[in-house]
């Protein structure tokens, strides 16, 4: 089961791992309301469409429900989860959506034979993030979801997603500078202890 | 303050980052993307999988949430023993009814108004029996079988009634179509 903040890459990676291939084009993202406005940015695209499992390119959800796919090589199926915001706090709109994905996601884990649990995190978002609150956040979510979670972390993967340099496109800078594991471990993981 | 709790969480990914290395960075665009994908799928095949899901499992959200929708499922199980305990469950076979009326004056049948409440009775018959039944598996908390007995109950009905009538009908003899034939039934 992919976990993630919004935006994180989790409908991406189940493409991938789908056999999706990818390209960069220039596309319009972002919404009137957001920060910077509509604006045109260079962003993946993919042929490739599995029902159910748009890839978003704002900073809203463009997952609205689970989705699955299931991989005849590796035998497991992947399942995308909506990208969580309040699980739990508060009473607006978004706490409706919340309690209605967790019942799905319970659901969901509760008819699987087995469970391993992949978490996506945004190297962009977390070095942007104060204090690293992304991968707070994910073990949170976890923690919630999870019976003494800190004793099932076997089972869980972490993947690392917009690597590739800092600061963003949107800033018009080139991204050549791809971040490496020995930085991400340094920068990312590390910068939630500072 | 790093709470403890998060601790173990941080160290396994710095073990993850230090055994596995690149293989954890996703980078879709790159040419060799789908290899890089067959040594994420090689990790995922290798991790210990949790074995007993129910049993690790626990609802996520807070006791406050968790208070409101108990409180709003209450409610709605609150408006549903309402609805079948009184006459609003025939509201549904309203449409059936009319029907009923429409294939009676296309029909012109001699014996109308007799079949007329012949037919009613038996979706009375139907629903009494079918709100029984969905009022015990609302009382078992078996959510899932309350729609059923009551879609059943008049989804069928027109069939039933179109059966009767193709049984009863007489094309040589006609009649008028009575005014004012009852659409409600009572149910108590």
């Amino acid at each position: 089961m992919l976990f993630g903040s919004t935006g994180a890459g989790k409908s991406t990676l189940l493409h991938l791992l789908a056999g999706a291939k990818f390209s960069r084009e220039t596309v319009e993202v972002g919404r009137d309301d957001d920060e910077f406005g509509p604006y045109m940015d260079q962003q993946l695209v993919t042929e490739m469409r599995i029902s159910g499992c748009e890839i978003g390119h704002s900073r809203s959800s463009a997952t609205r429900l689970l989705s699955c796919y299931c991989d005849d090589t590796t035998k497991l199926t992947y399942v995308d989860t909506p990208g969580f915001n309040n699980v739990g706090d508060g009473d607006d709109d978004d706490t409706t959506i919340d309690a209605a994905n967790s019942a799905a996601i319970m659901r969901t884990i509760r008819s699987c034979g087995t469970l391993r649990i992949v978490f996506l995190i945004s190297v962009q978002d977390q070095l942007n993030n104060k204090r690293g609150g992304q991968i707070k956040k994910l073990f949170e979510v976890m923690d919630k979801f999870i019976k003494d979670a800190s004793h099932h972390l076997p089972s869980v993967l972490m993947l690392f997603t917009h690597c590739d340099g800092y600061p963003s496109a949107k800033q018009g800078e080139e991204q050549n500078c791809h971040v490496s594991a020995s930085l991400v471990q340094s920068s990312s993981v590390w910068r939630i202890l500072m | 303050m790093l709470p403890d709790k998060l601790v173990p969480f941080l160290k396994h990914a710095i073990k993850l980052l230090e055994e596995h290395g690149d293989d954890l960075l996703v980078r879709p665009d790159e040419d060799d993307a789908q290899q890089h994908m067959d040594a994420v799928r090689g990790l995922l095949r290798n991790i210990t999988p949790m074995a007993d899901t129910a049993a690790v499992l626990q609802c996520p959200l807070s006791d406050e949430v968790q208070m409101s929708l108990a409180l709003a499922c209450a409610k709605e199980r609150d408006h549903i023993v309402e609805g079948l305990s009184c006459n609003r469950v025939l509201t549904d076979a309203r449409p059936h009814l009319e029907h009923l009326a429409l294939l009676q004056d296309a029909l012109r049948l001699p014996d109308l108004v007799e079949m007329y409440f012949d037919a009613m009775k038996k979706i009375r018959g139907q629903a009494e029996q079918r709100r029984t039944m969905a009022l015990e598996a609302l009382e078992a908390h078996l959510f899932p079988q309350v729609c059923k007995p009551l879609n059943r109950a008049f989804s069928d009905c027109p069939k039933r009634i179109c059966t009767l009538l193709v049984q009863r009908v007489s094309p040589e003899t006609g009649s008028e179509l009575p005014v004012d034939l009852p659409m409600q039934l009572d149910i108590h």
